[in-house]
């Protein structure tokens, strides 16, 4: 019994933790290469969803046409994005960077309002309601995609950074963008590039995230929480980010589990597992600033 | 030295300043011999924005007739409809802004428990009599002069909805899902008085925080507890959320849930998963006695405008109560309208019946909220509507 | 235009430095005290608004600004003001001409506590390390008894003794006496040596160690600093609304206070001022404007909270985009025409 207790929080905190993890990615690969740290990566997250959502269930598209609709005009939402904005931003102040992107994401809100409305909304999709019985156990089909497309694209993804030519390019102006623009590499394509794929990863996420629940503007917030996962895994490196991703999931699930509605003294935890994210970013930035993957960086005056 | 004797003198002058602008005697704020002028906060914006339409219809509906019978007194009704966001700091805005610049006689209605809440300093200091949808106990219990609640609160459906499933099946197990703010706690508070009432336990009690979308954590906690009903005192998109989570975890749980969710737009979101999804509220489904609402949107001569396929929202309905009783609490006050008189109208207010499509509302001088009792309604997902299954009925719990 | 060369210190450093910023000064006094009687309650209501945000946002100005240190959380430091002079006048009935200092230094302490972190944290680290404090503050008050839920709790009047603050025009003047105060402390603080670290800290910090300023001095005093100001804004924020609900404080509070000083001008005082006037006034400015529209086009107000969000993202983007030095940067501009017109140069 309580093995089956523990698995079942373990896979729920997975397939959270997947989508934790694929935005997560978006902030690691826009933040390596492009210096910004970017807060409307949940924001692009709920684009994405309402796009599916749109295709999907306003206009009966097949769902896999929906899906691929999505993303692609997530990813191109992303490069237009750079083109128009953070093209001219390359080398501001941090806070500046900062502030463009939060003012981003309220462009980004107000205009899903403006085209699809502030209500809740659910995407027609073959996996709702549907579940797997494994035993005891029972499954959700949409939980068990988001899990296991999620592992495909890192998969994907990994060997893409390591393998392919574009992949190493996009990794090298990451590491010294001065250095990759004299060896050849066109740097501003790799920025371009960068945003495309972080855009497209938040896109993925969004739409697993309504499959598991709904659409709705407020599913941005998922974006600031995927943030404790980048920082967990150190801003730095795209594994460190995944791990992020999984161990947010994963704890917020336990804390959900084990701590929600205790009562101590006067104060009532409530709904610990919203503030679980953030307890974690706290401890993590006092005891390991740079984060379990992250590496110190050497300054010079 | 001589920038201390500046600093001192300019303080002494704000000194001055602040005590020569005492408060000043006016006329009594939104009433005129010909017109009255009364506010409707509801909220275009916010979280609760699907709510604010339909409202805002039903008011101006209501209002509309009114003043085509010739207003209260002689004094017809200016209504002005204001967006306030639903939360605290719009609310307060949108208040500010009613009352300090259109210079409103009374609050007939304002969308949101905390929002109102952080009205009421502004409401008490100005005299405003302010009618909050979405109720706490807090409101009659202990209560506060300015405001009146032709509604019933969360604490009474909460005891209304143990009490039902109670009724239904003497031993169950009951588990609560609320959401952990003050709507979801007095749901929580009411459903608890009512467990120690009838002598049981609710065995299993899952917060979520406002905005949760992912119901997993808490439907494993109710299945852990092996519960067989479910109370969700949540907003529309959790309780979507749980019944999603129980079709995916293949488990056949009863849920009722709160007044918030008996309506309609659940089954574009749902589907069919909305089937036997039951929720207490005040409100009759209007589907339920076609031809009885049909009769009550002729006689106030707004049949075609709304039209009855389908009928306008529950929400609209609201309103419409709200500005009933304010309209009741006005003639009652007489002529001399004052907000004091005011007060003292709207206490006089009995059984008020607005069409029996909710139950009758009566103030008291002790008593601030309109009634205590509600009913049960089921969704039916084939033909997308509620239909009642118990009916207007005070839950037994000691409600005070 | 009196002079603009500075012969010694003492002038270059004087608070106002010459005759003409000293006149204008008293025409913004006298402006200040006969200006109540001109304006209806609800312009002064916003009046009121716009000056407490002005203390809260001087204080932040100071610690992104000046030392360059950024802090997503400035709004929880406002709710730790707000619910410390609350708890102390309500629970404990102490008067407010004390609650209100205290106020101040509670959430100057948990400022200097959150500052901790900052001398091993630095840019968007830190950033996020106040981010995640916003939201851990406002669970804290959504959860505890004391602070009495999303509900919120009451606040009592301000009161000297027999006399109470009860009329706008009253908070417009008291509110008005802090702005004017908390400016010229702020004015004062930045000419000061400390000023000057700051500002050492904020151009390079590793240098200004080796110049012999210490860091975690003033970084932390510079996180005290800017949280005493802040807690100062909630504590009259608190006693001016009455009401106080963890809601109000939350992130988009925080991200409305960088806005008014990115707005205004980032290490500038008048750029504060200038910012925290402007990001009030939008949502104002708007409804306004929709209420002129409402009878021709009724399904405005629908849009309003896309407008508000739509328009509050656009300037922020593209202010940093064209003018990043902000409402200050255009006002020292169009100064500079008018002195050398009608010449370019």
């Amino acid at each position: 019994m309580i093995m089956e207790k523990i698995i079942d929080i373990i896979f729920s905190g997975l397939s959270m933790g997947a989508i934790y993890a694929l935005v997560a990615l978006g902030f690691v690969l826009i933040f390596k290469s492009t210096g910004i740290l970017n807060f409307a990566q949940g924001e692009l997250c709920m684009v994405g969803a309402f796009i599916c959502y749109y295709f999907a269930t306003l206009l009966n598209v097949p769902y896999l046409i929906s899906i691929l609709m999505a993303i692609a005009l997530g990813a191109m939402l992303g490069a237009l994005i750079d083109v128009l904005i953070f093209r001219r931003l390359v080398g501001e102040p941090i806070y500046a960077t900062i502030m463009v992107t939060i003012g981003l994401a309220s462009i980004l809100v107000a205009l899903t309002g403006l085209i699809w409305g502030h209500d809740t909304y659910s995407i027609r999709s073959p996996f709702i309601g549907k579940t797997i019985v494994a035993g005891k156990m029972v499954f959700a089909q949409a939980s068990l995609a988001t899990i296991v497309v999620s592992i495909v694209l890192f998969i994907l993804f990994i060997v893409f950074f390591n393998r392919s030519l574009l992949g190493v390019a996009l990794k090298g102006t990451a590491e010294d963008s001065d250095t990759a623009g004299l060896m050849g590499i066109n740097v501003k394509k790799m920025h371009m590039l960068a945003w495309t794929i972080g855009a497209l990863v938040a896109g993925v996420a969004g739409i697993f995230l309504a499959e598991q629940s709904f659409v709705h503007t407020g599913m941005s917030h998922t974006g600031i929480k995927a943030m404790s996962a980048a920082i967990l895994g150190g801003m730095e490196s795209l594994g460190g980010a995944i791990i992020g991703g999984i161990i947010v999931g994963v704890v917020e699930s336990f804390a959900a589990s084990y701590l929600s509605g205790l009562e101590m003294g006067g104060f009532h935890f409530g709904d610990i597992k919203d503030v679980a994210a953030f307890a974690i970013m706290i401890l993590v930035l006092m005891i390991r600033p740079h984060g379990i993957f992250g590496k110190k960086e050497v300054e010079r005056v | 030295m001589k920038k201390i004797t500046i600093i001192l003198s300019l303080s002494l002058a704000m000194a001055i300043c602040l005590w020569g602008s005492g408060t000043w005697a006016e006329d009594v704020r939104g009433v005129t011999n010909n017109e009255v002028k009364l506010a409707c906060l509801v909220d275009f914006s916010g979280p609760g924005k699907y709510a604010g339409p339909p409202l805002a219809l039903g008011a101006e509906t209501y209002i509309k007739y009114v003043n085509d019978q010739g207003g209260v007194h002689g004094r017809k009704i200016n209504l002005i409809v204001e967006d306030n966001g639903i939360i605290p700091p719009t609310t307060l805005a949108a208040a500010k802004k009613v009352i300090f610049k259109d210079e409103i006689f009374a609050i007939g209605f304002n969308l949101g428990s905390s929002g109102s809440s952080a009205i009421i300093p502004l409401c008490e200091e100005n005299k405003v009599v302010m009618m909050p949808h979405g109720a706490n106990k807090r409101f009659y219990n202990p209560g506060n002069k300015w405001v009146f609640v032709p509604y019933s609160t969360q604490f009474n459906m909460g005891s209304r909805a143990v009490e039902f499933i109670l009724e239904q099946d003497p031993k169950a197990r009951i588990g609560i899902i609320y959401q952990d703010d003050d709507y979801g706690i007095d749901g929580l508070n009411g459903a608890r008085a009512a467990a120690e009432f009838m002598k049981i336990k609710l065995v299993e009690e899952a917060p979520y925080k406002i905005g949760t979308i992912d119901m997993s954590p808490q439907m494993r906690m109710m299945k852990e507890a092996n519960v067989d009903w479910i109370l969700a005192w949540t907003y529309l998109p959790q309780t979507g959320g749980i019944m999603k989570e129980k079709v995916g975890m293949n488990w056949d749980v009863k849920v009722i849930g709160a007044n918030t969710t008996a309506y309609r737009q659940i089954f574009p979101i749902l589907g069919d998963l909305a089937e036997g999804y039951m929720a207490v509220t005040p409100y009759v489904p209007w589907e339920d006695t076609p031809q009885r609402t049909q009769d009550i949107l002729q006689k106030y001569g707004v049949l075609e405008k709304v039209g009855t396929s389908p009928f306008p929202a529950p929400m609209f309905f609201g309103a419409w109560t709200y500005f009933a009783a304010m309209v009741e609490g006005l003639k009652q006050a007489g002529p001399n309208l004052t907000p004091e008189t005011f007060v003292k109208g709207l206490e006089k207010v009995t059984n008020l019946d607005v069409g029996g499509m909710c139950p009758n509302v009566t103030f008291t001088p002790k008593r601030h909220v309109g009634y205590f009792s509600s009913l049960v309604v089921k969704a039916d997902a084939k033909n997308q509507r509620f239909h009642t299954i118990s009916p207007i009925k005070d839950p037994k719990t000691p409600q005070d | 235009m009196g002079s603009s060369f500075k012969v010694n210190y003492k002038e270059d450093m004087a608070l106002f430095q010459n005759l003409w910023v000293k006149t204008w000064l008293v025409i913004l006094i006298l402006l200040m005290i006969i200006l109540p009687f001109f304006l209806n309650r609800y312009q002064l209501s916003i009046l009121n608004e716009m000056g407490i945000a002005t203390i809260g946002a001087l204080g932040l100005n100071l610690l992104i600004g000046y030392t360059g240190q950024i802090s997503l959380g400035h709004g929880a430091f406002v709710a730790i003001g707000a619910y410390t002079s609350g708890l102390l006048t309500g629970k404990l009935g102490i008067p407010f001409i004390i609650s209100l200092p205290l106020s101040g230094l509670m959430a100057a302490l948990l400022g200097l506590i959150v500052g901790i972190p900052s001398l091993r944290l630095k840019g968007l680290y830190l950033a996020l390390g106040t981010l995640a404090f916003g939201f851990v503050i406002e669970y804290i008050l959504f959860h505890w008894d004391l602070t009495q839920g999303d509900l919120g709790m009451a606040v009592k009047r301000i009161s000297l003794g027999q006399f109470q603050i009860k009329t706008q025009k009253q908070y417009f003047y008291l509110i008005a006496a802090f702005a004017f105060l908390a400016v010229l402390c702020a004015k004062n603080l930045v000419r000061s040596k400390i000023g000057r670290s700051f500002i050492a800290i904020r151009d390079r910090d590793i240098a200004a160690e080796a110049m012999g300023i210490s860091l975690a001095k003033y970084k932390i005093m510079a996180f005290g600093l800017s949280s005493f100001y802040a807690g100062i804004a909630g504590c009259l924020a608190a006693h001016y609304n009455r009401w106080i609900v963890p809601g109000s404080f939350d992130i988009s509070l925080s991200i409305a206070y960088i806005a008014m000083i990115i707005m205004g001008g980032l290490g500038t005082v008048l750029g504060s001022v200038l910012g925290a006037i402007l990001i009030t006034g939008i949502p104002h400015a708007i409804v306004y404007i929709v209420d002129l529209l409402k009878d021709t086009y009724p399904a405005l107000s629908g849009f309003i909270v896309d407008f508000k969000l739509g328009i509050f993202g656009i300037i922020i983007v593209g202010t940093l985009l064209f003018e990043p030095a902000g409402l200050y940067g255009i006002y020292r501009r169009t100064k500079v025409y008018w002195k050398t017109w009608p010449f370019k140069y």
